[in-house]
């Protein structure tokens, strides 16, 4: 890299403060607010709505922020708290200014943590709506004094499609600067399907992206093939898969030939396999079964105008495909506190973007992220 | 091609001649066959031990071959037999032969067509397994007299091990050069899975290599994520490249090629971009300190040494990726007859190697088959 070259991170994360939900929902919500709970061993656990999330195993929120431990710190253990191992910069806003100076970061854009767990087990429609409301709320203020720096992402939550594009509306207007939905729907209608429409209108019409990033689940959506996948080694790796489903769903329901300024970012699952992608997605097209979509163009060609990425900086793959795909469409991120990417994602990203031209490393670093959310 | 390039077909399909089974098995599974019927409106479907196909819709046999066809010549109707629809050089070895000719290839490695198919259906392991013989005596008749021009692979299923490896043993003896097995087993028991190993050990011993193709699969198997994709056939056949990706992670995940590292592993008909994502996320889930593989490498390393990739000649991404993943991982293959891919492989292919140095469309081309197979 260059000292000129402004570099933002696409997606960095903040641990939520536990009392969020109970302090940012709406009154008549406040009894269901998402908690952290003790359990008799001394261990944290999540709440929702009242009932114990099954998904985040007692203990396991203390290793949420961390990135860079080693196995035997990341353990459940009673002295090892949510709050109490929270590293320095994910949970006090200006505390994450004086990480991006130390690291030279021109800006973040920010995801939540809790946030990225709840919607999995969460199916009453109107408390999701209300749990995404808080958090964007709280990510706006979180964000409001050093607005130049941290960047606030929505989480909308497309169980009831109507709600979330008000609420993309509400939180634009509030300071947010995109919103982001998971790779799963409650309802399992497609991402692409038309009852998604408003949100893709509202999305369109505020000029804001539209991110998909990677989630708990819902068990059985994508690990169904073998036993016992759910603790088998290096699976994490399908995170492409899950991520290249929602995104395909664009194109099966003609979604950008409707919205032809609709902005969608895929976020924390790869970035090197875009050209794959849309080789894959051209090719069926161009057989007879692309008369079954609803397409004006070959799949590539709204890749390289509508669709961006956000590779981990340890891809070294990305710097042999960036000219193919198109060296405006890639971000990096650091994914920093989360303990799934390592902790040395300034120096990966040297390695990462050493092989490209200068154009297309200055993009990669900061450039596009800056264009793609007019920041 | 440039001169006298080797060029080398990693994988063409056969149409198996519809009474292929009841003449080559054994005689007391011969009246359980697989065989073509003719339902009351004209239309031909599959029946497996007696029983209906499910999977394969009535008066659909006859696109099997259909590779270029449009749509509306795939419409099913009683003149369109899979007899009278197969192409020139998909059902007999002397036209396969003529065909190789005047595309300018060399050899090809063949694969079943109808034994795509059955395996999702027939859980029996008796029968599968006897399936898989017929299969493979009669495809080692079919290329015995091409003068190594056509090279038999046979099919095994992972359904009963000690089966498989006797079959091995005996198809190869018999002049296969190497066995595929499908992405799914009904067990569903990963592939790495140690139960698998005396497979492993009889591939390793005898030298040749283990590939996994895509199939049919069974329905329980599908993606949960979504409702309203089912007839979505542009979707699922861009999805179709995730079965091949996972039961091969599993090989890692199980540290299968510590145990065998003489083994040989092929990924077919799920195209070759997605690897240097694979490589680079597989290699960053190694060093995190969760859930850790039992690898003594880095997986990278595996995939470099011991893992080959056939690419769709139209991959575009494929060319950048050489340079990264290694010259000697590569294949390409037509897909012929098939319909899920266009029909001007010899024309794409020629752009593909356009895009790289010699030595690596050399490679790719013939050389990295011909070397792994021995041919």
């Amino acid at each position: 890299m260059s000292s000129t070259d402004i570099v933002v991170d696409a997606d960095g994360h903040i641990l939520e403060p536990p009392d969020l939900w109970e302090k940012y929902l709406e009154k008549k919500y406040q009894p269901r607010a998402v908690k952290v709970v003790t359990n008799d061993k001394g261990l944290e656990c999540l709440q929702y709505d009242g009932k114990l999330s099954v998904m985040a195993q007692p203990g396991f929120l203390a290793a949420l922020g961390g990135m860079g431990k080693e196995q035997d710190e990341l353990r459940p253990a009673a002295e090892r708290t949510y709050v109490g191992c929270a590293p320095f910069g994910s949970m006090d806003a200006r505390e994450r200014v004086e990480l991006l100076d130390r690291e030279n970061l021109a800006k973040a854009v920010l995801y939540p943590t809790l946030g990225i767990l709840w919607e999995a087990e969460v199916e009453d429609v109107e408390l999701s709506q209300a749990y995404c409301r808080a958090y964007n709320r709280w990510i706006a203020d979180f964000c409001r004094p050093y607005s130049d720096r941290l960047v606030p992402i929505a989480h909308l939550s497309l169980g009831d499609p109507k709600a979330a594009a008000e609420e993309l509306r509400r939180a634009v207007k509030d300071g947010c600067r995109g919103a982001f939905v998971a790779p799963f729907t409650i309802t399992h209608k497609p991402h692409g399907h038309p009852d998604h429409d408003p949100v893709f209108a509202a999305a369109q019409e505020l000029d804001v992206p539209l991110a998909i990033h990677p989630t708990f689940e819902p068990r059985g959506l994508n690990r169904a093939r073998f036993h016992g996948m759910e603790r088998m080694p290096l699976l994490g790796v399908m995170a492409s898969q899950i991520l290249q489903q929602p995104l395909s769903t664009f194109f099966q329901f003609g979604v950008f030939d409707k919205f032809p300024k609709l902005r969608i970012v895929i976020l924390e699952s790869g970035s090197s396999w875009l050209g794959f992608w849309m080789d894959r997605m051209d090719e069926g097209y161009e057989t007879w079964m692309g008369r079954t979509i609803p397409l004006k163009k070959k799949p590539s060609e709204y890749v390289r105008e509508q669709v961006w990425i956000s590779g981990d900086p340890d891809e070294q793959a990305t710097a042999y495909v960036v000219d193919y795909v198109g060296r405006d469409r890639f971000f990096w991120a650091s994914d920093f506190p989360h303990p799934d990417h390592g902790g040395k994602y300034l120096d990966a990203l040297e390695r990462m973007v050493a092989p490209m031209s200068p154009e297309a490393r200055r993009g990669v670093v900061g450039e596009n992220v800056i264009r793609c959310y007019n920041l | 091609m440039p001169g006298n390039q080797l060029v080398i077909d990693a994988d063409g399909h056969i149409l198996e001649p519809a009474d292929m089974w009841t003449n080559y098995l054994e005689e007391k599974y011969r009246a359980r066959p697989i065989e073509i019927k003719v339902d009351d409106r004209g239309l031909e479907y599959l029946v497996y031990d007696g029983k209906p196909a499910q999977m394969m819709m009535h008066g659909s046999l006859q696109a099997l071959g259909a590779m270029g066809r449009s749509a509306d010549k795939l419409v099913p109707s009683p003149e369109r037999t899979y007899l009278n629809s197969a192409p020139f050089g998909s059902m007999n070895a002397k036209e396969r032969l003529q065909l190789l000719d005047k595309d300018g290839i060399d050899k090809a490695i063949l694969y079943p067509t109808i034994g795509l198919l059955w395996e999702a259906e027939v859980e029996d392991p008796e029968i599968t397994n006897a399936y898989c013989r017929a299969y493979n005596r009669w495809i080692a008749d079919f290329c015995r007299d091409s003068g190594g021009r056509l090279v038999p692979i046979a099919h095994l299923s992972l359904s009963d091990i000690p089966a498989a490896v006797a079959e091995l043993e005996r198809a190869v003896k018999d002049g296969c050069r190497g066995a595929f097995v499908a992405p799914f087993n009904h067990a569903r028991r990963a592939h790495g899975h140690p139960d698998h190993d005396p497979l492993f050990a009889k591939f390793q011993e005898l030298d040749v290599p283990f590939a996994i193709h895509p199939t049919f699969e069974p329905l329980s198997l599908a993606s949960r994520r979504f409702t309203d994709l089912g007839t979505s056939i542009w979707y699922h056949q861009v999805m179709a490249c995730h079965a091949a990706q996972t039961a091969f992670t599993t090989l890692f995940s199980f540290g299968v090629f510590d145990k065998f590292p003489r083994l040989k592993a092929v990924v077919l008909e799920s195209g070759a971009g997605w690897i240097g994502y694979w490589v680079d996320r597989m290699d960053a889930l190694y060093e995190v300190p969760i859930n850790r593989a039992p690898l003594k490498n880095t997986p990278s390393h595996y995939i470099r040494t011991q893992c080959w990739l056939s690419a769709d000649p139209d991959e575009r991404a494929i060319a950048g990726l050489v340079r990264f993943i290694g010259e000697d991982r590569f294949f390409w293959a037509s897909d012929f007859p098939h319909a899920d891919h266009g029909g001007e492989y010899m024309k794409e292919l020629k752009e593909l190697l356009a895009t790289m140095t010699p030595g690596a469309a050399a490679k790719l081309a013939g050389k990295n088959v011909a070397a792994l197979y021995q041919i």
